[in-house]
């Protein structure tokens, strides 16, 4: 009775002993890619993945992409007010003075967010144009998805621009559901370093009111920074990543110096 | 009665907001805000934004408008010359400090990440540093950019050996970044983070997961390097020593790597060769790995020659003559970068103008630029020292003297070209530093006369500014208007005998060479008299002598008064002092001359207005 006892409990240990070895097993091949993980995307038996169709429309949407290269094109407003007109482009100002002899005033000082608030409100009707088609892809695949209120940001970082889109989704199909909650879609760009980079020309046209291109790509050979003045002093900068084909816009118009005798204030 | 005088109120309350409707449409409006969102600007008053603050002066000079700076503690950067309203509206911290260098959150300092470094602000390197992942490493110590980049090179580099989901593997990074924080999550013993100075991840000696590879990778530095098995950098891409053990154990630096053809070599050159990192090209392609030294030298460029990657030059629009000045001419800097030829045109006007000079041991590396054209001061100088003193100002001395020209022959009299000729010759190349060095007896001795101030002349702009003429509004012909002069020429006839008039003074006001000397004097002065434009097309009307005669010297004289009255009261000579002319730094605009049309020259004098004996004629 004790030796049949023993053996039970040595079983059950090996039974344990193979689960743990097992569970370890499939932790690392699944950590590794070699299998793929059900609970990754939501995708039960890897058929919709609500994430990655999420990333791909919005990576690949033109719309979007246009937009965000106007906003960038124009000195970061969508619609810009106080702009110069340049070969059919709005270039808006974003240091300026009207006045001779004077170094210009900031006119955008939190250029980054600005840019930032521009996108995410031009952007931010496609996105959810995105979310009711994919949701209606997965619907027309036979699952069921429920999309929460949607509450939308757009982050430029370091070599990327990230839409956050803050939402609760549920997919379903028959008995297996998956919960999303919000989603952080990274789309590749330069536009970060590109206007990180206007704004340090942009100190410098207020306190010197020029600004030398070739110290600055001296310093970044990645980017690539064009100057073109105009006649009535405007000094147009396009800055643009020599990596992909991306670009900054931007008017400035600082120290002008009349042409002929003018007084002072003029 | 009552009536009456209650109409007479009305009347003058209309007639009093008339005046002052039309005298404020005339005055430029300080807004706090435009119509447009711009801010600070001066403007009429019905482009101003009402809902903001209005004045009716520069912006320079009202609270509202004073520059500051303004700090983003988000991303940690400071904005200059910033409107306290413009920072208030974006939740800006604005302080009262235009470039920003009194504010402490804005000190700058070196933040060090990884092998890179940015000169920047405490709350930037705070930013930069969690977008890389790494902890904070800021030296508020270091001074400036250049050092806190030789920082970063200057660190300690090498393997950091760490136990990852229970395999020994390895990351190539610094001293400072090699810690249990910095090395990806999954390390299975923290304790085990150990740094090999100088060693490379793919070194047996450490018994990593990392090996040697045949890829490459371009670096931030601009060089091709190997590539291990994990991904990290290993030494400078030399084709040669792929196989060789101990080029893939130690660091060895670029100085000690390889140099020749970029198929097999990896160390390019961003400054001194011009080559950097690249993805190969069909055609091009390294032996090894898909990156190779890319040649970002400029070639067959615009002026026919080659140049270096860095290197600038100037361009002019009037071809191979900067000081030709022609009408809408500009001047331009090409700049060479990475393989592309850059034109940039400097400020329009010739408000700008392009100098270039070269720099390298071997003197062949130019440098060009655009600097501002100091011309505005020199029409006030009398004094050739002051004038050409390259420190203050961008002059040229323009010699003008009866003497000279009684000294010329004939033959110079009669030729614009040569007399033309004989001034540029004159003027040019007399910086004060720079003084021609030409063999010449006698050049060296007018050289000399002229650094003595013994060469009467005119102090003009070495480069003529450009007018915008076509302005109605503009000033060009103000600006023109300093170049009329009148000339008396005193005739005398002798009572017995002789043969009828005679001049007897400033005879050379009649002379063909003198009048090529106004024509010239005129065009130097802007964009006045006759000239081509920078199309080549041709003006005549841009200059004018006529001749007015008087009966007798009362007559004369008179007309001479009326032509001084005529002409500006800062363009006569005797005003031309540089302690006589307007403020220090500002320049008045002189009074326009009765009459006169855009760039009309209207004549030329030489001295000043002498006592008329008998018939004149007077020139304007």
């Amino acid at each position: 009775m004790k030796k049949e006892a023993r053996k039970g409990q040595v079983a059950i240990f090996v039974i344990i002993g193979i689960v743990i070895v097992a569970a370890i097993v499939l932790f690392f091949l699944v950590r590794n890619d070699v299998l793929p993980n059900p609970f990754d995307g939501g995708g039960e038996g890897g058929e919709f993945d609500f994430r990655q169709e999420l990333k791909n429309d919005i990576e690949d949407n033109e719309a979007i992409n246009e937009k965000i290269a106007l906003i960038a094109n124009q000195g970061g407003s969508y619609e810009p007010e106080n702009y110069f007109m340049f070969e059919g482009n709005k270039h808006e100002y974003l240091c300026e003075t009207s006045e001779y002899y004077k170094t210009c005033y900031m006119q955008q000082p939190f250029l980054l967010q600005h840019v930032e608030s521009e996108v995410n409100i031009e952007v931010l009707k496609e996105v959810n144009e995105i979310l009711r088609r994919t949701k209606e892809k997965g619907e027309r695949e036979g699952y069921d998805v429920a999309i929460g209120n949607v509450d939308f940001s757009v982050d430029f970082i370091p070599g990327s621009i990230v839409f956050n889109i803050d939402t609760n989704v549920r997919v379903s199909k028959g008995e297996t559901s998956k919960r999303y909650e919000g989603f952080e879609i990274r789309k590749e760009s330069k536009l970060y370093d590109i206007i990180m980079l206007s704004t340090a020309i942009l100190n410098y046209e207020a306190r010197y009111g020029d600004a030398d291109p070739v110290a600055f790509m001296a310093l970044y050979p990645k980017i690539k920074v064009v100057k073109k003045k105009q006649g009535d002093g405007t000094t147009l900068y396009f800055v643009s990543s020599r990596e992909s084909d991306e670009k900054f816009n931007f008017a400035s118009k600082s120290l002008v110096w009349p042409p002929g005798y003018q007084r002072v204030g003029q | 009665m009552n009536k009456k005088i209650g109409i007479g109120i009305l009347m003058l309350g209309v007639l009093f907001g008339v005046v002052f409707i039309a005298a404020q449409s005339d005055v430029s409006y300080c807004c706090e805000k435009t119509m447009t969102g711009a801010y600070c600007q001066n403007a009429p008053i019905e482009e101003c934004d009402r809902k903001f603050k209005t004045a009716a002066t520069s912006c320079e000079n009202t609270g509202y408008c004073q520059k500051g700076c303004c700090y983003d503690s988000d991303e940690g950067v400071c904005m200059e010359n910033t409107p306290e309203e413009a920072c208030r509206a974006v939740s800006g911290q604005w302080s009262d400090d235009p470039s920003c260098t009194q504010t402490t959150q804005c000190n700058l300092g070196c933040c060090v990440i990884g092998r890179e470094a940015a000169y920047t602000t405490l709350a930037r390197c705070n930013k930069i540093s969690g977008y890389h992942g790494v902890t904070r490493d800021f030296r508020a110590d270091v001074a400036d950019e250049i050092s806190c980049i030789a920082l970063a090179t200057s660190q300690d580099q090498g393997a950091c050996v760490f136990e990852k989901d229970f395999v020994n593997t390895c990351q190539f990074t610094t001293r400072g970044e090699c810690n249990s924080a910095s090395v990806s999550e999954g390390l299975t013993n923290a304790t085990t983070v150990r740094f090999y100075e100088d060693y490379l991840c793919s070194s047996e000696e450490l018994n990593t997961d990392c090996a040697r590879s045949r890829g490459t990778m371009c670096d931030s530095d601009g060089r091709v390097y190997f590539v291990d098995t994990c991904g990290n950098r290993a030494n400078i891409y030399d084709s040669s020593r792929v196989n060789n053990l101990a080029y893939w154990n130690k660091i060895v630096s670029s100085s000690e790597s390889c140099s020749g053809s970029a198929r097999t070599c990896g160390n390019c050159e961003y400054l001194g060769v011009g080559s950097f990192c690249g993805a190969a090209e069909r055609g091009r392609s390294p032996e090894l790995g898909d990156f190779i030294c890319q040649d970002v030298n400029c070639y067959d460029t615009s002026d026919g020659k080659n140049h270096k990657n860095g290197e600038s030059w100037c361009s002019y629009d009037d071809v191979g003559n900067p000081d030709t000045d022609s009408v809408g001419s500009r001047h331009f800097r090409h700049i060479c970068f990475m393989g592309e030829e850059i034109v940039e045109a400097c400020a329009d006007f010739r408000g700008e103008v392009c100098v270039e000079d070269v720099i390298g041991e071997a003197g062949d590396f130019s440098q060009a630029g655009c600097a501002v054209n100091r011309w505005q001061d020199c029409i006030l100088q009398n004094d050739t020292f002051d004038c050409l003193n390259s420190d203050m100002r961008d002059c040229k001395w323009f010699p003008i003297d009866e003497e000279l020209l009684a000294g010329l022959s004939e033959g110079d009299k009669d030729s614009d070209g040569i007399l033309g000729g004989l001034f540029d010759g004159l003027s040019d190349g007399f910086g004060v530093l720079g003084l021609g060095g030409g063999d010449d007896e006698e050049e060296n001795s007018l050289k000399d006369r002229l650094m003595k101030g013994e060469i009467p002349g005119k102090c003009i702009p070495k480069v003529a500014p450009g007018l915008d003429f076509y302005n109605a509004q503009g000033t060009a012909p103000q600006t023109c208007s300093v170049a009329s002069r009148t000339c008396v020429v005193t005739y005398e006839k002798k009572l017995v005998g002789g043969e009828g008039w005679k001049p007897v003074e400033n005879e050379f006001c009649l002379e063909p060479a003198t009048h090529a000397a106004a024509r010239q004097y005129c065009s130097e002065i802007g964009d006045c008299g006759v000239g081509f434009n920078y199309v080549g097309k041709f003006t005549y009307t841009g200059y004018e002598i006529s001749v007015e005669d008087a009966d007798d010297a009362e007559e004369v004289e008179e007309a001479a008064e009326r032509a001084t009255q005529a002409a500006p009261a800062n363009a006569n000579p005797v005003t031309f002092g540089g302690s006589s002319g307007a403020g220090a730094g500002e320049f008045s605009q002189p009074a326009p001359s009765a009459g006169g049309t855009g760039n009309v020259i209207q004549g030329f004098i030489v001295n000043s207005y002498n006592k008329v004996i008998g018939k004149g004629k007077v020139y304007k």
